[in-house]
């Protein structure tokens, strides 16, 4: 079920009304209505694989509590198991078919038969999600972070709240689990930022996001022979307004809904293409991801002793770099995939290290700073991320190179339209819509009264649905 | 430009926001609202569902709100929108 469709709003209306009112009924019946629906959310896809994240439920719970009554510190085994347990699955499900083909190909090269049967696998949506939740959840119990949830039920709906459950944010137990406990405490509703949210995100999806890929992204990509120059730039610019206004349009509405059920989720981008760094690109891009992998995965692995390293800028960079392959092979079973986090990897390392050369060759002064100098940093940072996009969007390095090689070509354009450039303008500037910098909106739109909001939420969607093309395709991180 | 520190902070601990009845009712006159700017949109998109039982339901549904939508001349702005636009879809 998509969030914008109609079967999404029905839905949403039902658990809404059953949400607030078995709230100040019944706790235990509001826990039960929740999973009931959380779960129906899920089945909407898939029904066959609401077993599966049954089992990742059961699993994670009951190896928490027994990694937590295993001692003070708890036993490491009961975390490792977690994470084992968690791993395989994702291996079975996500990455099975492209380790075969991978081991097909190099037995292939060797002239050796490969001993693997090649199966086809249905991926289940939203899997590397969930899996990431439920280890975070794991080793923050742990370090003693969290207590593990008090009950089986409490802990099946945090990993099935359907607001943040096939694409995230990925919400960690330590944020969810007290707001949960102490929601029928909960008397006031920010109305204004969730009606924000949720009329921005789908602006984004269905308006900018759905254009640029049938009229320009899908085009350049699909068929890259047949355009040069401009037209392929075009395409690139238009698949990093595509994925931001795509992506962020999601995590925007999943954020409102779960506002307007009680819930405050952290914010999951930050105007990522101002950013004048890739350090800071990775501050505002997808920060429930990036920082899942600075405290889950970077800082084990820079204290690993990772072959006798001994220089900590040395290790900095081995840890970076295989921080960001794994991070590409989160996104997608593919090289391509791989390539992007490798490419993000050495964009953080040569950065760290040219400006420590360069502070260097000052004399330790510090970087000259000025609006023109963040301005060409911007525009340097943003195309290094496209460049990454190329790789990450093309279904082959072949593809990719020849993507890159092509935009030399003529200059001549058949695919700029107004319509185009005005989606393109228009999706870059959303970035501002993040963070705070709406509150005199927020702040303005809950003082109107109640029947003035609902009109004006309605007449603003009726807006988005008339200016957005027809229909609605998936999101882009739902494959991920 | 803002630091980043604000980020995810919950404005209701600031007092921001307003009661649970007032979202309610907020919440349920966008639905009336926005089922009577779309009447005909929305049952374009609930017969354009794969037939089965959810398309008869949501056609069935649909149908009423439509009417009411064209009748009372709520429908106008969005038909208006999309005849500017892709000259009727």
């Amino acid at each position: 079920m998509l969030f914008p469709t109609l079967g999404f709003a029905v839905f949403f209306l039902i658990v809404f009304c059953g949400h607030w009112l078995l709230l100040r009924w019944q706790k235990m019946a509001w826990k039960i209505f929740i999973l009931a629906a959380s779960w129906l959310f899920y089945s909407f896809w898939n029904w066959r694989f609401l077993g599966l994240l049954i089992l990742y439920t059961v699993v994670n719970y009951y190896l928490s509590v027994a990694s937590f009554r295993s001692g003070d510190p708890p036993k490491r085994r009961w975390v490792v198991l977690a994470i084992v347990f968690n791993l395989l699955l994702l291996g079975i499900f996500k990455y099975y078919g492209f380790f075969v083909v991978s081991a097909y190909q190099v037995c292939h090269a060797l002239g050796v038969p490969c001993p693997l049967p090649l199966i086809f696998i249905a991926l289940p949506i939203g899997i590397s999600f969930f899996s990431f939740q439920a280890m975070s959840y794991m080793v923050d119990v742990h370090r003693g972070i969290i207590q593990p949830a008090q009950s089986l039920l409490d802990f099946a709906i945090y990993k099935a709240f359907f607001p943040q459950l096939v694409a995230g944010p990925i919400i960690r137990a330590a944020h969810y689990l007290p707001q949960f406990y102490d929601i029928e405490k909960v008397n006031r509703i920010d109305v204004g930022r969730a009606a924000t949210l949720i009329l921005g995100g789908l602006f984004k999806k269905m308006v900018i996001a759905s254009y640029l890929a049938g009229n320009l992204v899908d085009p350049v990509f699909g068929k890259s022979d047949a355009f040069h120059g401009l037209d392929i730039l075009l395409g690139i610019y238009g698949y990093a307004v595509q994925i931001y206004c795509d992506f962020s349009g999601y995590s925007d509405i999943a954020i409102g809904v779960a506002q307007l059920l009680g819930f405050n989720f952290p914010e999951n981008f930050n105007m990522p293409y101002m950013a004048t760094s890739c350090r800071e690109f990775w501050h505002r891009w997808h920060i429930s991801f990036s920082t899942w992998l600075r405290d889950y995965l970077f800082f084990s692995l820079y204290s690993l002793p990772l072959g006798g390293l001994r220089f900590s800028a040395a290790r900095n960079y081995v840890s970076i770099f295989i921080t960001f392959l794994l991070g590409g092979l989160w996104h997608g079973a593919a090289w391509t995939f791989v390539m992007w986090g490798a490419l993000h990897s050495v964009y953080l390392a040569g950065e760290a290290i040219l400006e420590g050369l360069l502070i260097r060759l000052r004399g330790g002064r510090p970087l000259p700073d000025g609006p023109w100098i963040r301005c060409g940093q911007r525009l340097l940072v943003f195309h290094l991320i496209c460049v990454s996009y190329v790789f990450f969007r093309s279904p082959s390095f072949t593809e990719g190179g020849l993507l890159m090689w092509r935009i030399v070509g003529s200059w001549s354009t058949t695919l700029l339209t107004l319509p185009v450039a005005l989606a393109l303008v228009v999706g870059f500037l959303t970035q501002f819509m993040d963070g705070t910098r709406l509150t005199p909106v927020w702040n303005g739109f809950n003082r109107l009264p109640a029947v003035a909001q609902g009109f004006l939420v309605a007449l603003v969607l009726t807006f988005i649905l008339a200016i957005g093309p027809q229909g609605v395709s998936p999101f882009i991180y739902f494959q991920f | 430009m803002k630091d980043m520190s604000d980020i995810g902070a919950d404005r209701r601990e600031l007092g921001c926001g307003q009661s649970i009845r007032r979202t309610a009712l907020a919440v349920l006159c966008f639905y009336l609202f926005a089922g009577l700017f779309n009447g005909a949109g929305i049952l374009r998109d609930a017969e354009a569902l794969e037939f089965g039982k959810q398309h008869d339901v949501c056609v069935a549904l649909a149908q009423p709100l439509a009417f009411i939508s064209q009748h009372s001349g709520l429908g106008w702005l969005r038909e208006h929108l999309e005849a500017a636009l892709y000259g009727g879809k």
